[in-house]
């Protein structure tokens, strides 16, 4: 599994590097931010990743809980730390696009702030399972937190738009889909395809890599 | 259902019998609380930064704190003396162990959130308007909710090496959501806004601890049983 | 008469590391069953497999037929000593005993729970919290809040630790009126001696299987001569 994994992680950032040449050089710049805005192509399909991983944790949380297969588990802990992962690189490339534009390094916008609030939680969802030494009671704990997160989402999402509301800020990081120009589309919906690959690849090498270690520890 | 009541009320009481012998929990939550309004008093340049510009921030941050020192001590005791094991063999459904924690928890964070408010009005120069009772409402609402949250976290963070750290860390993210609303809808009732006008943040505080009861009173047998 | 308790191929692990393995044990009512083995053989984990508060990994635990981590009613007719006193440290011996009977769905007069602290020798310490008893007051506490509602199966884990003599002839002598009640026991022990003489059946546990069961008429002096060094 480790191994078809990597290879898929392989033919993924192929694509990705596919993706920084399309967007390079085969897309047109945006007139307002200029190109600066092209992070949108690393920035929005991260965010899609990260969002993705850690919608599937929760997902298999609850499948956990009914099921007790261990497996769920397993795949839910590789989620996990790839949903970290690519919720660093949403984070990182947030600001850098952030700052050119809003002239803040940071904002408290919907999906910045859910995805901030979704890698504290799975910090403390990777410490919690650090924490304990019994594979049955890391899992079910884990099931348990990895369910009320899945929960939470919606309500985090609810409270900072009213919080924005209130506050008006700056216009939203993605350009509204509709008025996107076919080039720029095509760029972005290939790159939301890349990464999606490289989370399929992340995971099944992380899945694997989980389970070896399972059957090593007996 | 009768008897699964009776039996959370029985739960609910030895807790807070505990409490009244001990005295520990309210007195150190309590303490925190107030201290932690002192801090936040200094913690400006006063000249620049008014009272009213961080009160609703500042009794928010206090009540969330001094929530989770009282409800450190909730799974703790026990552990201690295997109390656990004395719930989980009684002829009850665990959803009774959870609704009884769950009651004497929000008691004891209500507790201690009626010794933080005045003292806040006190510091913060607050005048004793009516809104007073809204923004008491909106504590206890946002309390009913992170409560049932951290009574499931807490049954599960007792067992491990750093409780009483990790109760935090994952409590806190849970707490964003009820208080980021509770000091939007503080802020305007200070201001003198009418209630009518924050209505709708209370009813996302009832939609959140609706959501989270059930979900604890669902998740909560997974976290005791081995 | 139907078993009360049946260990069908029990199983348990810890880890990777098996602690009991394929244990069956059935006991009927008026029967009293000792177990006892070395430290670290599995008899407090069969104890608490025993009365559901582990979950078996192979196997089943059927108490009065039905699955204790299931059925609140199975679960009401256990009474339990552990190696934890159960007890709250801040609240007296009446209180905690008050709060058993309570999440139990029974109110009693505080005469009949003065009675039964007296059955087991606590008379004015009822009244103070049992984080200030003696570690001997507090494990006779604890045996009479395992007794208090009149259990159909009574499983002790090691109920004699920190007792005195005339404390384990009380205890002993409980130990029989449940008996002649019709209740069932099963007690756990790595000490031999006081308890050979009550029990009906005795399990040498070791290694987390039953290696040997016998009745009692053996005498304990053969059964030491046999397998003294075990128990080191």
């Amino acid at each position: 599994m480790t191994r078809g994994g990597l290879w898929i992680s392989g033919l993924a950032m192929a694509g990705i590097a596919g993706v920084y040449w399309l967007a390079l050089l085969g897309t047109p710049t945006e007139r307002w931010q200029g190109l600066s805005q092209k992070i949108l192509y690393i920035h929005a399909p991260a965010a899609w990743a990260a969002l993705l991983a850690f919608g599937l944790v929760g997902v298999a949380s609850a499948a956990y809980l009914f099921l007790r297969d261990i497996r769920l588990d397993t795949f839910a802990e590789a989620s996990a730390e790839v949903g970290l992962a690519f919720s660093a690189i949403m984070l990182t490339t947030g600001p850098l696009w952030g700052r050119p534009v809003w002239g803040s390094w940071w904002e408290w916008e919907p999906r910045l702030t859910l995805t901030l609030l979704l890698v504290l939680l799975f910090v403390g969802y990777r410490a919690l399972r650090n924490a304990l030494d019994f594979p049955e009671d890391r899992a079910r704990y884990s099931a348990v937190v990895g369910v009320m997160a899945l929960v939470l989402v919606p309500f985090v999402h609810l409270s900072v738009y009213l919080f924005r509301t209130i506050h008006p800020q700056p216009v939203l990081l993605k350009p509204s889909a509709p008025s996107m120009p076919w080039e720029m589309l095509r760029t972005l919906l290939t790159s939301i395809g890349a990464f999606t690959l490289l989370y399929i690849g992340f995971v099944t090498a992380r899945y694997g890599i989980g389970r070896r270690r399972q059957q090593e520890a007996g | 259902m009768t008897s699964f009541l009776s039996a959370a009320w029985g739960v609910a009481a030895k807790d807070i019998r505990v409490e009244l012998a001990s005295r520990t929990a309210i007195t150190t939550a309590a303490a925190f609380g107030v201290l932690t309004l002192v801090v936040l008093n200094f913690a400006r340049d006063p000249t620049v930064v008014s009272l009213a510009t961080i009160a609703p921030g500042a009794l928010w941050v206090t009540a969330a704190f001094a929530g989770i020192v009282a409800l450190n001590r909730s799974f703790s005791m026990e552990l201690e003396q295997g109390g656990l094991d004395a719930l989980l063999l009684a002829p009850v459904g665990r959803g009774a162990i959870y609704l009884g924690k769950y009651l004497a928890n929000l008691a004891f964070v209500v507790v201690v959130d009626l010794i933080v408010l005045p003292v806040f009005v006190l510091f913060f120069n607050v005048a004793p308007t009516p809104a007073l009772v809204g923004i008491l409402g909106l504590l206890v609402l946002a309390a009913a909710g992170y409560v049932a949250v951290g009574t499931v976290l807490a049954a599960m963070t007792v067992r491990t090496r750093f409780a009483e750290l990790m109760l935090p860390v994952l409590l806190l993210v849970f707490m964003v959501p009820p208080m980021l609303v509770g000091v939007q809808a503080t802020t305007r009732l200070l201001g003198g806004r009418p209630m009518g006008e924050i209505v709708g943040w209370f009813w996302f505080l009832i939609l959140y601890d609706v959501v989270f009861i059930t979900l604890g009173l669902m998740l909560f047998p997974a976290t005791v049983d081995e | 008469m139907p078993a009360i308790l049946a260990l069908d191929a029990v199983q348990r692990r810890f880890g990777s590391r098996p602690v009991v393995r394929a244990v069956s044990l059935t006991v009927h009512p008026g029967s009293s069953h000792l177990v006892v083995g070395p430290n670290g053989s599995g008899k407090s984990t069969l104890a608490r497999l025993a009365v559901g508060l582990l979950k078996p990994h192979g196997g089943s635990v059927r108490v009065g037929g039905l699955d204790p981590r299931r059925e609140p009613i199975a679960r009401a007719r256990i009474g339990y000593l552990g190696h934890q006193s159960l007890l709250y440290g801040d609240l007296t011996p009446e209180e905690n005993l008050v709060f058993a009977n309570r999440v139990a769905g029974r109110s009693w007069a505080k005469d009949a729970i003065g009675a039964r602290l007296e059955q087991v020798g606590i008379g004015i310490e009822r009244g103070v919290p049992v984080r200030r008893l003696s570690r001997g007051m507090v494990q006779r506490v604890a045996i009479a809040r395992s007794l208090l509602h009149d259990p159909d199966l009574v499983v002790w884990d090691e109920p004699l630790t920190g007792l005195d003599q005339a404390s384990i002839e009380r205890t002993i002598g409980l130990l029989d009126a449940e008996r002649n009640r019709g209740a069932a026991t099963l007690v756990i022990s790595h000490d031999l001696g006081p308890l050979w003489r009550p029990a009906t059946a005795v399990h040498l546990l070791n290694g987390g299987q039953v290696v040997e069961s016998l009745d009692t008429t053996t005498p304990l002096e053969q059964f030491r001569a046999r397998y003294g060094s075990l128990f080191g």
